[in-house]
């Protein structure tokens, strides 16, 4: 006697773990690029109000 | 950089060399460890092993071995199942109630929890099926099983360089 | 300074890696997202089932290469302990700190996939035998890793002890690979060897090999983003302060 092999049995544990990793995957690259593109985002906007402050003379 | 480095090691020196021999003791302390505790970290028992050290009866044991092809009977009705384990030298008969796993065979190496009897039959409370290190097509293993290279009930399968180039269409060959 | 440490020096200057690696990523990430689609996708519809396993062994895509990710991301983290506890290189904590929720995931999900395996195949979720029990234990060490890093006000002082933590647990590498030969486990002895010819049929180990390289381009790309993004983090704080 063994497990019973229905569709969900045969198919379920596989895409259990594709799933699982997909979306653990993409959440850990949203979260990397949201935050890389923030910081370029607030570097190049520093980076040049600091530009503009040394141009222009005190 | 006015030091010279044969003379005096620099800190960055020393300390590589801190870290090289701590890791050195480490490394010995764990195998040390690790070999005094050999036969606590063996996942299971051979049969031939329980045979020339019976543990201490209603201990529970985990015994391996292989599925004696033949000896696998369920009994009608019940989810009774009886069979025979072997390590090649002395097979113990197990009996079982309840779910076998899916990879459960005459020929499958097993993981059987449970107690060894007084009749030195064993009892076991959980089945485990152990899975070898070859994967192969079920194709595969259709045509190596007609063309009389292999009986999965008798053991593992031949070496791997004789099939693993044999693709999922082999079948075709065999009408 | 010896040629070798000055050319090291130079490029691992957060500046100079930041303008090398930055344009990098994006097509780092193209060919990981499409090695990876490929893999996944030949691993999950095209590949033959297994003649034991049937459908399930097509875990296999996911578990293996995340339990080498799992490792080689460890070996990563002992490495930069090692750079940061000799040389005291800066940009070694920055990447210790990124490391670290990486192979924290992916040992997590090897373990997760190997359970989701384990049921149906040896008929139990979790054994204690050597394999698993070492990787669970390399699971904890991330996990340690990722709090002593962060845990003291005194940054550096937390960098030092998670620099020793990974240095220390490197043991748990050789104890993981070899523990299938060295005891009898439930797990199953490695298929592909450097010396041996592997025992995986070849139909069952390309969609392998590229989920794996796909995996490992995938793992880089995202560290180095995340170092990317932590180091200019540093420069906004650097500017907003001289700003002040």
């Amino acid at each position: 006697m063994t497990l019973s092999s229905s569709w969900l049995h045969i198919w379920g544990f596989v895409l259990a773990s594709y799933s699982l990793t997909s979306l653990w995957i993409i959440a850990l690259a949203f979260l990397a690029i949201r935050r890389f593109n923030h910081a370029s985002r607030r570097l190049a906007l520093l980076k040049k109000s600091s530009a503009v402050k040394e141009q222009t003379p005190s | 950089m006015s030091r010279s480095p044969l003379l005096k090691p620099s800190r960055k020196t020393t300390r590589l060399w801190i870290l090289c021999a701590s890791l050195l003791c480490l490394g010995s302390a764990t195998f040390l460890v690790l070999n005094a505790f050999s036969s606590n970290i063996v996942f299971f028992m051979a049969p031939s092993q329980l045979r020339d050290h019976p543990p201490h009866p209603s201990r529970v044991v985990r015994l391996g071995g292989m599925v004696v092809a033949g000896s696998l009977h369920h009994h009608p009705n019940t989810p009774d199942t009886t069979f025979d384990v072997t390590d090649g030298q002395v097979a113990i008969t197990v009996h079982y109630t309840g779910i076998l796993p899916d990879l459960f065979r005459e020929g499958q190496s097993v993981v059987a929890v449970g107690e060894l009897q007084t009749d030195q039959s064993f009892k076991a409370q959980e089945v485990l099926a152990k899975h070898d290190e070859t994967y192969m097509p079920k194709e595969v293993a259709d045509a190596l099983k007609r063309s009389g290279k292999w009986d999965p009930r008798f053991g593992p399968p031949p070496d791997a360089a004789s099939w693993n180039r044999m693709t999922a269409t082999s079948h075709d060959q065999h009408p | 300074m010896s040629p070798i440490s000055s050319w090291f020096h130079h490029y691992a200057n957060p500046g100079v890696f930041l303008r090398l690696v930055r344009p990098c990523l994006l097509p780092l990430g193209t060919i990981s997202v499409i090695l990876l689609m490929t893999g996944l996708i030949w691993g999950l519809c095209f590949s033959p089932a297994d003649w034991q396993q049937g459908e399930n062994v097509r875990i296999m895509y996911i578990h293996v290469p995340m339990a080498w990710l799992a490792s080689a991301c460890y070996v990563a983290l002992a490495l930069c302990g090692i750079l940061s506890l000799v040389w005291r290189h800066p940009l070694a904590d920055r990447a210790a700190i990124e490391i670290g929720p990486i192979g924290c995931a992916a040992s997590a999900l090897c373990l997760v996939t190997g359970s989701l395996w384990g049921k149906p195949s040896w008929g139990t979720w979790w054994v204690w035998d050597a394999r698993l029990t070492s990787m669970l234990i390399l699971f904890f060490l991330y996990l340690g890793h990722i709090t002593v890093i962060r845990a003291f006000d005194d940054s550096f002082r937390g960098q030092k002890a998670a620099a020793i933590l990974a240095i220390v647990g490197i043991v748990d590498l050789p104890i993981i690979k070899f523990s299938v030969q060295w005891w009898n486990t439930l797990h199953q002895p490695d298929s592909i060897s450097l010396t041996a010819t592997p025992t995986i049929s070849l139909s069952l180990m390309w969609p392998l090999v590229l989920c794996t390289g796909g995996f490992t381009l995938g793992a880089i790309t995202l560290v180095n983003t995340r170092l990317c993004a932590s180091l200019m983090e540093r420069q906004v704080q650097f500017f907003s302060r001289r700003g002040k």
